[in-house]
């Protein structure tokens, strides 16, 4: 039994619609009630008075483990040397390691509680790569995490939707999420992936046929949409459209939109999908946030997160296969590509995001545009898509320009001069509160992958809270929190990283048809070329089912 | 004693790159075990390490200065070695990614160095400077209507083709003595790197006296030429390579990259039954750097090509070598299947027999090793994990 008290800060809970000074107590982990007996003493207070209290950070679709972020460590060494390393520092268990655009796992960790987030959700692990990622998960302490699988071109889904087979798509999904250990489903260019690893151009639209299937994009999305949907499972269908970062791709998201029919799903880094312009004319690249803000505006089956870019250096690394052969012969830099028999793609390229090239500056502005222009923050997610627009460590930067207009045009100003005219930004006099950022940081994301006791403060909820100093530096006052609170330990002490403790792995549970499994491994083990027993994960080192 | 259940299905053989895993063992009698599916290579490196695990099982799993001991006050003793130590190096052989994962741990908290024994800088080096075009081992039985194996010994991976290569596919051998393409004999190995470039040249349109290079390399009339023709005209290929220096290494998959403007085509190596692949993965995703991490300085920096045999000798003031396969890993603390050379040494599991944990693929698919019987054997990441706990909880009482 522990009792740890939060005194006198300002309780910012968006969830509970809560901002006011409050105390918080959590027992045992979890947020409770106030004692109705007076003599009770907890075993520490931590005097908040004057600070702000949120509910712990969320990030809901990052890149931290599994073989293409492996890869990539292997790959930048570079990197990693240039960038300050975080240091082993004295607490029992704490790990050193590497920062850069791809942060080793214990440095990432590191950084994450660092920074006052407690959950992450790895976007895209290919379920042949899953054993792989839970190792890396068993060395990422401090969070709970969980990651996506893809299915967005994986054979046997390809080849159930083909016959519309609804039945054995819904018992392949269930099977696959839970030999994987996945939190749920990804779709990265459904269809257009497997076109690239034939060799082929990229599909141009929803209803461009996949060689060798006979199914569509269209069809693809909205199969696996439903299918997420009937398992219950937590998170909806996690969604990386076509025609990621080409000009005038904003005209297919609007159709992947409407093409959901009010299915739920949840549009990752739309960001790089919402470009107006000529496709073959990477100069008449424009802002096409306007049209998609206003549809997804007025359709809550929708949400998203943004995917911002920040100028400096990043990693771009994508199952898109093709995005990566693209940015490779755009920018000549090292390149890894890795095409993943029956399931799916990866391309890794580094990328310098350059605040004087026009196309990375509107790139910065339409993420804003995105932030500042949808009007229901309880469906919008912060990410930069770390590490693809910019590592998760500049999520102070970003909450700083959602703050503050004027922060916005100082740099804005500094800007070419083109993206200022092909962009919405300028105009836009929004600027967040700290409900909007809880919203967008804890709230929602905790809302969206279903876990309804993270994001809030509420009886019940996890004890997983931060305490920042009011700073009118608003990178600052988000970049060094006081405390991270975990399960009711005290991790980041006054500042200090003192807890390495393990958190969960957080995977989805639905319900199996094991008779629909025999057919499932006949298939499995003539196609595959490992063997249907060695492709399940097993069990789950520190693993926590969730449904919805 | 050992227990051992009747059969086991799909087992992970580790006899050579392949990891093929479709392997049904038997135990006809308590001491003889039997591979179905597996190739002559595979039975003999299974039958080998099995009856060697079972001689080992009898001598005393840890020993100090040569007198048995617990794995206990082994476990201890290698603590206190560890923290007296003001420079150490742990040696991974053949071993899990779980113990290559915990020996990171150690080496963090160290303040030590922890390096593959065999580092295998080639492929690293010229991953790190161009990356790499590749896929898994089935993408190319399903797509590659071309296969190239360079250098490569067939009789190393004896079911490589079998599992991996597509009857519809053209296959092509080039390796000295080769009948379609074959290398001089002699004194050819630095000159792969030149041949690659030269192709790369080709292909690119770069204007080159394809007859003045074959002559240069010692190849016959038209060898280049002929090869590129069948390159170019490949819509999905794949390069195999086999032992080439660091330099062709990078040219070859720089010439992979370059293909793939036109086609898809990808490069891969044959890998081993050592984990290469996977010790490399566990230092990159725990420390950020592969085949090399030393945390002398406070935080890991990549340290790959430094170590020598010399300053093995001289520049470590302990040694911890592990290994839960057949290599030999020296050290003054050893953890191996015969309990190593050590003053400190524990008899660990080994690797696919008494010991069980996840090894790689050379393309990166990652696989469930063994156990296939039980013993009292501790594992060499149990150990590890051991010492880490020792060394935590003597910080929190500091």
């Amino acid at each position: 039994m522990s009792l740890l008290r939060i005194k006198g800060g300002r309780v910012v809970d968006p969830a509970n619609s809560w901002d006011g000074v409050k105390d918080l107590w959590i027992e045992d982990g979890k947020i409770v009630t106030a004692p109705s007996d007076p003599t009770v003493r907890p075993d520490r207070t931590i005097d908040a008075t004057g600070d702000v209290v949120m509910a712990a950070g969320v990030d809901i679709h990052c890149h931290v483990v599994g073989s293409k972020v492996t890869s990539a460590r292997a790959m930048r060494p570079e990197e990693a040397r240039r960038e300050a390393p975080i240091r082993r520092g004295a607490a029992a268990g704490a790990r050193s390691g590497t920062l850069g655009s791809i942060p080793s796992t214990f440095a990432g960790a590191a950084s994450y509680a660092g920074l006052g987030y407690a959950t992450v959700l790895d976007a895209a692990i290919a379920p042949l790569g899953a054993r792989q990622a839970h190792l890396e998960f068993e060395d990422t302490p401090i969070l709970d995490k969980g990651f996506l699988t893809l299915l967005g071109n994986n054979h046997y889904v390809m080849d159930c939707i083909r016959d519309d087979d609804r039945e054995r798509l819904r018992a392949y999904v269930a099977w696959v999420v839970s030999a994987c250990g996945a939190f749920g489903v990804k779709a990265v260019n459904p269809g257009g992936v497997e076109v690239w690893k034939q060799g082929k151009s990229q599909l141009a639209g929803l209803d461009d046929i996949v060689p060798g299937f006979d199914v569509t994009p269209r069809l693809i999305l909205q199969g696996l949409a439903e299918t997420i949907e009937s398992l219950g499972l937590p998170h909806p269908l996690h969604l990386h459209g076509l025609q990621l970062g080409l000009p005038g791709n904003a005209s297919v998201t609007l159709e992947t939109m409407k093409a959901l029919e009010g299915r739920r799903a949840h549009l990752a880094h739309i960001q790089f999908h919402s470009y107006a312009g000529d496709k073959n004319d990477t100069n008449s690249l424009k802002s096409g946030v306007d049209q998609l803000a206003e549809y997804f505006n007025t359709h809550p089956n929708l949400s998203l997160d943004v995917g911002q870019v920040m100028f400096g250096e990043a990693t771009a690394m994508t199952a898109d296969g093709a995005v990566g052969a693209f940015l490779h012969a755009l920018t000549g830099r090292k390149w890894i590509s890795h095409d993943l028999e029956l399931e799916t793609g990866c391309g890794v390229v580094p990328i310098t995001y350059d605040d004087k090239n026009f196309v990375h500056a509107l790139q910065w502005s339409i993420g804003l545009e995105w932030y500042l222009k949808a009007t229901d923050l309880s469906r919008v997610a912060l990410s930069t898509d770390h590490p693809n627009g910019a590592s998760f460590l500049s999520y102070p930067h970003v909450i700083a320009l959602l703050m503050s207009k004027n922060l916005r045009d100082e740099i804005f100003s500094t800007l070419p001069a083109l993206a200022r005219e092909r962009g919405g930004l300028a105009e836009l006099t929004r600027e967040y509160d700290l409900s909007e950022i809880a919203m967008i940081t804890r709230a929602a994301p905790a809302r969206l992958m279903g876990l309804a006791k993270k994001g809030h403060l509420g009886i019940g909820a996890d004890g997983d809270v931060t305490i920042y100093r009011p700073d009118d530096d608003k990178r600052r006052m988000f970049g060094m929190p006081r405390y991270l609170i975990k399960d009711g330990r005290v991790v980041l002490d006054d500042g200090d990283l003192r807890d390495w403790s393990d958190g969960l792995t957080l995977h989805a549970d639905p319900d199996r048809d094991r008779d629909a499994e025999a057919a499932i491994e006949t298939w499995f083990n003539r196609r595959s070329t490992i063997r249907f027993r060695n492709f399940g994960v097993g069990s789950i080192a520190r693993g926590q089912a969730v449904r919805s | 004693m050992s227990t051992a259940p009747e059969s086991l299905r799909d087992q992970v053989c580790l006899g050579c790159g392949c990891l093929c895993d479709d392997l049904e063992i038997r135990f006809n009698s308590p001491g003889e075990i039997v591979a179905d599916q597996a190739c002559e290579l595979g039975r003999e490196t299974l039958r080998r390490r099995f009856n060697e695990t079972l001689a080992l099982s009898r001598v005393p799993i840890a020993a100090i200065e040569g007198r048995a001991t617990t794995v206990v006050a082994a476990t201890a003793a290698i603590t206190l070695r560890l923290r007296a130590a003001r420079s150490p190096l742990i040696l991974l052989g053949e071993v899990s990614c779980e113990t290559a994962s915990a020996a990171v741990g150690l080496a963090d908290r160290a303040g030590g160095k922890v390096a593959r024994a065999d580092p295998g800088e080639s492929a690293s080096f010229a991953f790190q400077r161009d990356g790499a075009v590749t896929a898994t081992l089935g993408e190319v039985r399903d797509r590659s209507d071309l296969i190239v194996y360079w250098c490569v010994e067939p009789k190393r991976f004896p079911r490589h083709r079998e599992r991996f290569v597509s009857d519809r596919s053209r296959v092509i051998e080039v390796i000295e003595g080769g009948t379609e393409f074959p290398l001089v004999p002699k004194g050819f190995d630095h000159r792969h790197a030149e041949l690659f470039a030269a192709i790369r040249a080709v292909i690119g349109g770069r204007l080159l006296d394809t007859n003045r290079a074959e002559h240069a390399l010692g190849l016959t009339p038209g060898w280049i030429s002929k090869f590129t023709s069948l390159l170019t005209n490949s819509n999905h290929g794949a390069l195999f390579l086999g032992s080439v220096t660091a330099i062709a290494r990078g040219e070859a998959m720089r010439l992979v990259t370059d293909l793939n403007r036109d086609r898809r085509f990808i490069g891969l190596g044959m890998g081993n039954g050592a984990n290469s692949e996977g010790i490399d993965a566990a230092l990159a995703w725990g420390a950020g750097f592969p085949g090399s991490v030393d945390f002398s300085v406070g935080y890991p920096r990549g340290s790959l090509g430094e170590l020598t045999e010399r300053n093995k000798r001289e520049a470590f003031d302990l040694v911890i070598g592990i290994t839960s396969g057949d290599d030999a890993v020296p050290g003054d603390v050893t953890l191996a299947p015969n309990g190593g050379q050590g003053a400190i040494r524990v008899n660990v599991g080994r690797l696919g027999i008494d010991d069980g944990g996840t090894v790689a693929r050379v393309d990166g698919v990652m696989l469930p090793s063994g156990p296939v019987i039980s013993t009292a054997r501790p594992s060499a990441a149990g150990i590890c994990r051991a010492v880490q706990a020792l060394w935590d909880a003597g910080d929190r009482a500091r």
